[in-house]
């Protein structure tokens, strides 16, 4: 019975934000909370493993009280469990303080077979959270899978590990990272919905988690936003100048400089 | 009173646009185009528990709240419209109707089926000569023994030629004599129960649209539906819960073509400005913003009397004729903001236009809704 | 936390890429590092870990290093996540840098992640900007990053903990070659506990190409338009964007006129899409097309007609043949 575990986090849907100039904080009264999207193809991973091996999925957020809706609607979608981590305490945590809250959590929880995460997340961005944990349970990290299998107490698959595909084995309990796209989430059934709302919801606090002191996001994350400002793409609107071969060798040079370069097989 | 949406709604609100943009988006000008309902989309419907919206989850159903269920249609509609009515209909004077009069035997019997969308649902009442004047039907249903023999027929039954259970009203005689209105549960493969061709129509070309001819049909008494005449308050109130369904259906139209025209409004540039800046154009987007804001408020409205248990024959029918309305307003506004580019099949506008008319004409035309009103106020129901 | 004017000195890692070469982007960074380190007064350090490490110190020693530090042993070929980890951690313990930066590769990334948690200090990925804030001589680095999607940007400080971790993507520091006198070059020991490994590798592993991507999430878009001029150019775009992991898309005409598909099409009516490079080939600019891409990082616009509207949303505007230009991109290719 595969003990497994997706990480969600809330976060603003980002299509028209405003923010307040002299605060730089986000006027949030109008915009909606989602599950951040990456994270949507971690939760149907979680289900489809479930449907071939069996188990017991529990959803997890560390937010705010506003978060509890994304566990409402992982709850819709399938998931068994939710647990709510949430503290006062929490607020303002830097990836570092999230992962060491994370560790808590897990130390508490002691019995996980799988945890799964989505890539990058669309307020943040920085894609280190499933590093950190890996690091802080010291259990692998696996991504950019494409084939996988879970045998007895291993976890095997195939994966892209820079430039290569390599078969790989793993002892349980691991982490694993699922890629965008990597499948096509199921839509929510409206008949999970009703039931998402009358069930209970764990919450996992400060004091529940025994937390050391060295928690505390306000005051204790290394890395602090001191300014927000509105990002303006102003478009340079440069003409390139020269025979037609200098264009060709500019517009090259400014593909190279965005990292585009000649892939190492081709398809056809 | 709390004009917020709940967490719940929101999250009804969000899944069912995801579901729509991306199953129904491609598929709707397909639709439009072919005049064909997609059963493709039929079978991803069934996945999000579409055919079963209002029903208990007993009997396959999703056990939503009237809010709830507006939300999704009006969901559905502002992708398409076509599909929207289609499980409009299917729900609302479908489904609802056995869920409501049946027996448990017959809700057990249909149910199941109806929920799960394995078989679609219809309800037939209009006639050749029995549009408005809803009494005059003539399909006439004779007492034999432990039969009702069904003669007559139907036109512009939505779902007609897709609809597998068909709930019917006519007129019946007993072997006594006794007369009155009668509703029956039909199957389509009933002898003698013919589905005419598809019409060709304006807009939700996506939805069929047919005439039903029922030659010499055997009717068990086990298919009434209720009461033996129970027929007319059957249809009617099935009528006031599938209002909830058209006015919803009315106002995602009318958001389609609100939301294209503020997006087009802000990026097409003459005179050196967007045409936004224009107040000619700017003032249509408040109107809009403003008739589509009210229109869904007094559908809200009327979906939490409907839960409360109490009447709301008035409201749905005021829900209905303003929703739609609007919307057909609406919809004319778009192509003119849009101008020639509104005209062209390229952009959806046009469809909305089209489709949006048909919103005031069915499930008792606008001056029927009217009717019902004000025979409410004049009653004392101010 | 030990004092915080314990760590001195700016360290960037010189990831060697694939046992090939030294990856670009920690060249760039090597450049913006110099001057950060110069107004300091403290060292610039390259840090190498890499097999046959010797080979590209004499390259890295031409952008304005004075110390290289390095490791080399056949187990780091690869990037390997705890042999690099645990012997860049005990660096950082014995040396105690100040500022370390890494290019954002997707080995960079995993490495500095793993770095800043045990290290337990902060990391800022994907940085527009670095300068150094607070008084002077105070080593705070001030970071810029996008958030929110990329509709806003942070400024990020790292004030109580060491090292100052950042990532930083390719294209937002220029290379500065400045060969420096006297490179202090160190060689520290390779070791490592093998039984420690934790992920078995089953088989020899082979080499393979990133998946393309949907045209919505692509990182380099080609887009075609009435300008290709026929069918027969435009599968050209497709050869392009074979040889290049990209994605075609284009505007309506093409696909009325049969040479791509409906669902490339780009705009109102069709995609958005978000990339970094965005290569709009004998399109004019229209509305409904300018949409889908206005989210794109760069945006190079080629067409023969000098008064085309979609010059007006580029940032490199090119007057010539599309045809022309892709088949000298091509070339240009093929010889790299």
């Amino acid at each position: 019975m595969l003990k497994i575990f997706v990480l969600i986090k809330q976060v603003p849907k980002t299509d028209n934000l405003q923010i307040n100039l002299k605060t730089g904080a986000l006027i949030r009264n109008k915009i909606d909370n989602i599950i951040n999207p990456d994270d949507i193809f971690a939760l149907e991973f979680a289900l489809t493993i479930r449907e071939k091996y069996g188990g017991v999925i529990t959803a997890m957020t560390m937010g705010p009280s506003q978060a509890e809706s994304s566990l409402r609607e992982a709850l819709a979608m399938g998931i068994d469990h939710v647990i709510h981590i949430s503290d006062p305490i929490f607020s303002y945590s830097d990836t570092l303080q999230t992962t060491l809250v994370l560790k808590e959590t897990f130390e508490k929880i002691k019995s996980y077979d799988v945890i799964i995460t989505g890539s990058v997340t669309l307020d943040s961005g920085t894609g280190q959270v499933p590093y950190q944990l890996s690091e802080a349970l010291q259990i692998p990290l696996i991504t950019d899978i494409f084939i996988f299998e879970f045998e007895k107490d291993k976890f095997k698959c195939q994966r892209n590990f820079g430039h290569e595909s390599q078969d790989i084995e793993v002892n349980l309990p691991v982490i694993i990272r699922i890629g965008k796209h990597f499948n096509k989430p199921r839509h929510i059934p409206l008949s999970g919905i009703k039931k998402a709302f009358e069930k209970k919801i764990e919450i996992m606090d400060f004091n529940l988690l025994n937390c050391p002191d060295e928690i505390d996001g306000c005051n204790k994350s290394p890395t602090q936003v001191i300014k927000t400002d509105k990002l303006v793409h102003k478009r340079k609107n440069e003409f390139i100048k020269g025979s037609i071969k200098e264009k060709i060798q500019r517009i090259f040079d400014i593909m190279k400089e965005h990292g585009i370069e000649k892939r190492w097989m081709q398809k056809k | 009173m709390d004009f917020e949406l709940s967490e719940k709604h929101r999250l009804v609100r969000r899944s069912v646009r995801t579901f729509a943009e991306d199953i129904l988006g491609p598929l709707a000008p397909i639709m439009d185009r072919e005049a064909k309902f997609s059963w493709e989309a039929a079978k991803e419907l069934a996945k999000i528990n579409a055919w079963g919206l209002q029903i208990p989850e007993k009997y396959g159903g999703a056990d939503l709240d009237s809010i709830s269920y507006a939300i999704t249609i009006e969901e559905i509609s502002r992708i398409c419209a076509a599909t929207a009515l289609t499980i409009s209909v299917h729900n609302s004077v479908g489904a609802y109707p056995i869920y409501k009069f049946g027996t448990e035997e017959q809700k057990e019997k249909f149910l199941p089926d109806i929920t799960s969308g394995k078989k679609i649902a219809a309800f037939a009442w209009t006639e050749p000569n029995a549009g408005s004047d809803a009494g005059a039907i003539e399909s006439l249903a004779i007492e034999d023994g432990d039969v009702f023999i069904l003669n007559g027929s139907k036109i512009f039954v939505t779902n007609g030629g897709i609809a597998s259970t068909v709930l019917i009203g006519a007129k019946y005689q007993t072997e006594k004599g006794e007369k009155g209105y009668v509703a029956f549960i039909l199957d389509k493969n009933m002898k003698g129960f013919e589905v005419g061709e598809n019409e060709d129509k304006l807009g939700i070309r996506g939805s069929s649209t047919t005439s039903l001819y029922f030659h010499d049909i055997r009717i068990p008494k086990e298919n009434i539906l209720g009461n033996l005449n129970d027929g007319f308050k059957i249809g009617m109130q099935a009528l006031d819960v599938g209002r909830i369904g058209i006015a919803a259906q009315a106002i995602g139209i009318a958001q389609a073509a609100y939301e294209h025209s503020v997006n087009y409004s802000k990026g097409r540039i003459q005179f050196n400005k967007p045409i936004s800046r224009f107040q000619g154009i700017s003032f249509k987007l408040a109107e809009m913003a403003t008739k589509i804001d009210s229109a869904r408020l007094l559908l809200f409205r009327t979906a939490f009397l409907k839960d409360k248990g109490v009447p709301f024959s008035k409201e749905t029918a005021m829900s209905k004729y303003y929703a739609s309305q609007i919307a057909r307003e609406i919809a004319q506004e778009a192509i003119q903001i849009h101008g020639g580019y509104g005209y062209m099949k390229d952009l959806p506008v046009e469809r909305y236009y089209r489709d949006a008319k048909v919103t005031e004409l069915y499930e008792g035309t606008n001056e029927i809704m009217k009717f019902i009103i004000s025979r409410e106020i004049l009653r004392g129901n101010l | 936390m030990d004092n915080l004017k314990d760590y001195k000195d700016i360290w960037v890692f010189t990831e060697i890429k694939d046992h090939e070469e030294v990856n670009n982007c920690a060249l760039e960074i090597l450049g913006k590092a110099r001057e950060i380190a110069d107004e300091l007064n403290q060292e610039l350090v390259a840090i190498v870990l890499a097999y046959e490490a010797e080979k590209y110190l004499s390259i890295i020693t031409e952008y304005g290093v004075d110390k290289i530090i390095y490791i080399s042993h056949l187990d780091l070929k690869h990037y390997h996540e705890q042999f690099f980890t645990n012997l860049i951690y005990e660096l950082i313990e014995k040396y105690k840098p100040s500022i370390f930066l890494f290019p954002s590769t997707e080995a960079s990334n995993a490495l500095s992640a793993r770095l800043a948690y045990r290290c337990r200090t902060g990391l800022v990925n994907s940085v527009l900007n670095l300068e150094l804030g607070g008084e002077k001589g105070d080593d705070l680095l001030l970071t810029d990053k996008p958030a929110y999607g990329g509709n806003v940007s942070v400024k990020i400080i790292c004030p109580k903990t060491r090292p100052q971790m950042c990532t930083i993507t390719t294209g937002i520091f220029k290379k500065k070659e400045l060969k420096k006198e006297n490179v202090e070059i160190i060689e520290e020991n390779y070791h490592s506990d093998k039984s420690k490994i934790k992920i078995k590798i089953i088989g020899a592993p082979t080499r393979k190409d990133k998946p393309t991507a949907l045209l919505s999430d692509a990182k380099f878009v080609i887009g075609g338009g009435q300008g290709i001029g026929s069918k027969e150019n435009f599968e050209k775009l497709y050869i392009l964007a074979d040889y290049t992991n990209g994605q075609v898309g284009g505007t309506r005409r093409p696909i009325l006129n049969g040479w791509m598909p409906e669902h490339l099409q780009i705009g109102i009516s069709g995609e958005s899409i978000k990339p970094n490079l965005y290569l709009a080939l004998g399109i004019s600019g229209a509305i409904q097309h300018v949409v889908g891409i206005t989210d794109s990082d760069t945006i190079i616009a080629i067409n023969t007609d000098p008064n085309a509207s979609i010059f007006k949303t580029s940032d490199y505007c090119v007057i010539g043949d599309a045809k022309e230009i892709v088949d000298g991109l091509l070339k240009l290719l093929e010889k790299d």
